[in-house]
């Protein structure tokens, strides 16, 4: 047999980025209420005024710790910031 | 927490490239909403099981793109719509304004999220369907 014809995996993949709409708005305080509202940040993007909160595709088996406290859960729950000012540290 | 396209989205799919006499839709439009139950083949709208108390579709914000076997579809909620917290995200292939919880127009899509909205963002989202040699 060739070809496709034994079988075709189907994949949705959804990434949702959360974009800080008020200019006057910092980053930091933006970061600040999303955690807030008791939302994840998976990612920081500065450059384009923007979070990632979503992604579907685990970051891989690593074990990050946080640059401020101990807190060394970013692997499981697929955040990069845990509370504002404390982000994983990947050195 | 799933992502997948229901049966009633892969009948899009086929019937759309084969051009069936069903006269399927193309998939046009995405939406949010606050059901947390999750996604199962047979659903064929956003209320098909569990509830929708909040719901929200757009169009996308460009015709949807394809690279190889991926297609991907990109959506935007501005600042004064689908202010509350955002658990599923789904396809349709029904015109944004005419999808609503019990509109017969689900594709498919991902569910599990937490992401609580407020008119302080914007957000998007950027659905990929993939097909893959799975033999």
């Amino acid at each position: 047999m060739t070809g496709h014809a034994l079988g075709l995996k189907v994949s949705v993949t959804t990434t949702g980025r959360a974009i800080v709409a008020n200019p006057d708005t910092t980053m930091d305080e933006a970061e600040r209420q999303i955690l807030e509202a008791g939302n994840r940040i998976i990612e920081r993007d500065d450059a384009t005024r923007s979070f990632l909160f979503y992604h579907d595709e685990s970051e891989g088996d690593g074990i990050w710790v946080c640059d401020h406290c101990d807190f060394e859960d970013f692997d499981l729950a697929k955040v990069e910031i845990h509370e504002a000012g404390h982000k994983r540290n990947e050195g | 927490m799933a992502s997948l396209l229901v049966n009633r989205g892969l009948q899009v799919i086929v019937g759309r490239a084969s051009n069936t006499a069903d006269s399927f839709t193309e998939i046009i439009a995405g939406s949010v909403d606050d059901n947390a139950t999750g996604f199962t083949a047979t659903d064929t709208a956003l209320d098909s099981v569990g509830t929708v108390t909040n719901s929200a579709a757009v169009a996308f914000d460009a015709t949807p793109t394809r690279s190889a076997q991926t297609t991907t579809h990109v959506f935007t909620f501005g600042t004064g719509v689908a202010n509350f917290t955002h658990k599923r995200v789904a396809l349709h292939n029904l015109a944004s304004g005419s999808v609503t919880a019990s509109s017969t127009s689900l594709v498919g899509g991902t569910d599990g999220l937490t992401f609580a909205k407020t008119s302080a963002f914007v957000v998007e989202y950027s659905v990929t369907i993939a097909l893959t040699d799975n033999s």
